[in-house]
């Protein structure tokens, strides 16, 4: 009895706990794709075919690890290319599993090469698995090329249900190592330590960092080697209710925003990952259903998919001929004011054709609060309106628009 | 077009409980051997030395010899302006660990029992020879020096108090240095 109750909780968990209905994958899936095309920028895997193999590091276990050096650069510009394409695809909804697992596959290969110089950038990890993972949510299958097509696949709960496994799985292994090396030995203040490492040291002197510095509270750092600890362990633990998941994202956002703005560690990319599991039924109860209908009836045109894939392509083409030999990342740390002001994202082409100044990173973070804060208000108001708790239309049947 | 799982429920149960018992062998690999790519990890933050009040700081600067001016110093931060920042230290122990031809070591305590992989990197003379090319390139590049004949890393390690002063005089740690088109080290 207790074993079928276990599993029923289980089963339960895996397939609805995280369920959401099909419009707000779809508009997920723009959204996503949206803010990677415009804030962040496609990656660029040109510099490392001008790397030479003298620096070919790859970890032990990769898919770097089978080949001898870097690849050619056709082949950097192809993936390049290709990702670029598969991006503006997935947008669109074209094909949309494929064109997932299809991205999947060129951003590790591309990763693979980016990480074989004996360091592996964690930020994109997800950015990474969301693609391969999200293509069997079913979350092309409105506002898209596929439904106009007739090709609706179903809609699933548990690939955000791993997701969300895999995120507290992530943070567990980022906090267990911190209990072993001292960051709760009340004389250590790691965290005080670290700021007084970036700040003097490294020179990371941006934001709020001036005033944090020469904070002499310990206790106020101590608070933080705390927080940061069983924030990071307790991440996993809230995996088992959405309500609790949700809470903590909340939370994850301020831990990034302060990161960003003490410590100018940036880690904005998960933002990106987090606004999957917002609720987005009352978000799309409030947005009107002709709002709806009309974004749907732009993501359902091949002629749109053929502008923006023109668009997409012409600025690649810039990039790659403007800054042929920087990195994508050293591009970021550039656009920052470092060096020079070199563009990675379509959005830093408009900002430096306006001569805006303002690191991308932070504009990024303020967007996804904004529709962090849009889905709580809407959350929120929906409760207060209407008599009926909202939820999840789970077994409905959902069409176009 | 009705929501339902298409997996049925049994293979969905196996699939969660493959991938956790997944997620924990990898991070058993992890903390044992060497980080794989991919893996489900964040970084921990936990490198970094305390000792009586002071931590150690560690500050990389390329001298460059040419035929044509004095010694040029530079960050090494400044030096591998075509790499992500991020990566610069570890650029530079490969570079170290090639041109001292040393192997690295991956150890694997199992018990009692200790098990040892090294792991040394392949190079030949073209690939050492296109190295200075590019080396070459990013000095003419980034620092304007035209014939370049030396290009040495040297490593610093200095001590910062709490408030940031700095402890005595930084001392110098390791140092490399390449002659440049010979394939030499010195």
């Amino acid at each position: 009895m207790r074993r079928a109750q276990f599993l029923r909780a289980y089963d339960h968990w895996i397939t609805d706990e995280y369920r959401q209905p099909a419009q707000g994958l779809a508009c997920y899936r723009i959204l996503y794709v949206l803010l990677t095309l415009v804030f962040k920028g496609t990656p660029s895997y040109l510099w490392l075919a001008t790397m030479p193999n003298y620096l070919y590091n790859p970890p032990l276990v990769s898919l770097g690890a089978l080949f001898p050096g870097f690849p050619s650069y056709p082949f950097c510009f192809a993936l390049t290319i290709g990702v670029a394409i598969l991006y503006v695809f997935l947008l669109f909804g074209f094909r949309t599993r494929f064109t997932g697992l299809a991205l999947f596959g060129l951003l590790l290969i591309g990763n693979s090469f980016s990480y074989s110089f004996g360091k592996i950038s964690h930020d994109e990890l997800f950015a990474l698995l969301l693609p391969l993972i999200m293509s069997f949510s079913g979350w092309g299958a409105l506002y898209s090329l596929d439904a106009t097509r007739g090709r609706q696949p179903r809609t699933e709960g548990w690939p955000i249900t791993l997701l969300a496994l895999l995120l507290g799985f992530a943070m567990l292994t980022a906090g267990l190592p911190k209990i072993q090396t001292g960051w709760l030995d009340p004389s250590s203040s790691a965290v005080h330590w670290y700021m007084v490492r970036r700040y003097y040291g490294l020179h990371s002197q941006d934001y709020l960092a001036p005033l944090f510095a020469q904070l002499p509270y310990p206790f106020f750092w101590e608070a933080l080697d705390y927080g940061a600890v069983f924030f990071e362990l307790l991440f996993l633990w809230t995996v088992v209710r959405r309500r609790w998941f949700q809470g903590f994202l909340v939370l994850a956002v301020g831990f990034h925003f302060a990161n960003l703005l003490i410590l100018n560690i940036s880690f904005t990319a998960n933002l990106l990952i987090y606004l999957l599991f917002i609720d987005w039924q009352p978000v799309i109860q409030l947005v009107h259903k002709a709002n709806l209908q009309a974004l749907g009836r732009i993501f359902s045109r091949q002629s749109a998919l053929f502008s923006v894939l023109l668009l997409q392509i012409g600025f690649v083409l810039f990039r790659a001929y403007a800054y042929p030999h920087v990195t994508e990342n050293a591009l970021r740390e550039e656009a920052n004011g470092r060096y020079s002001n070199a563009i990675v994202s379509p959005l830093e082409l408009v900002l430096q054709a306006l001569r805006i100044q303002i690191d991308t990173n932070v504009l990024l973070l303020l967007a996804a609060v904004l529709v962090i804060l849009f889905a709580c208000w809407t959350a929120v108001y929906r409760r207060y309106t209407d008599e009926h708790v909202l939820p999840a239309d789970r077994h409905s049947t959902v069409g176009p628009g | 077009m009705r929501e339902q799982d298409t997996l049925n429920r049994s293979r969905l149960r196996w699939l969660f409980a493959i991938i956790f018992l997944g997620l924990v062998t990898q991070w058993l690999f992890i903390s044992v051997i060497q980080e794989p790519y991919p893996a489900i990890v964040y970084p921990a933050f936990t490198a970094l030395a305390v000792h009586e009040g002071h931590i150690e700081d560690n500050r990389t600067e390329i001298v460059i010899r040419s035929k044509t001016q004095a010694p040029v110093r530079v960050d090494a931060q400044r030096f591998f302006q075509s790499l992500p920042q991020s990566f610069v230290k570890f650029v530079l122990a490969t570079i170290d660990q090639r041109t001292e031809q040393t192997a690295s070591k991956v150890r694997l305590r199992v018990g009692p029992y200790q098990f040892e992989i090294k792991k040394t990197l392949y190079q030949d003379a073209s690939m050492v020879n296109a190295f200075h090319q590019w080396l070459d390139q990013e000095i003419s590049r980034t620092l304007q020096i035209d014939e370049p004949t030396q290009l040495t890393i040297n490593l610093y390690q200095d001590q910062l108090d709490r408030a940031g002063h700095r402890l005595g005089q930084e001392k110098l740690l390791h140092s490399t240095t390449i002659d440049l088109h010979r394939g030499e080290k010195r």
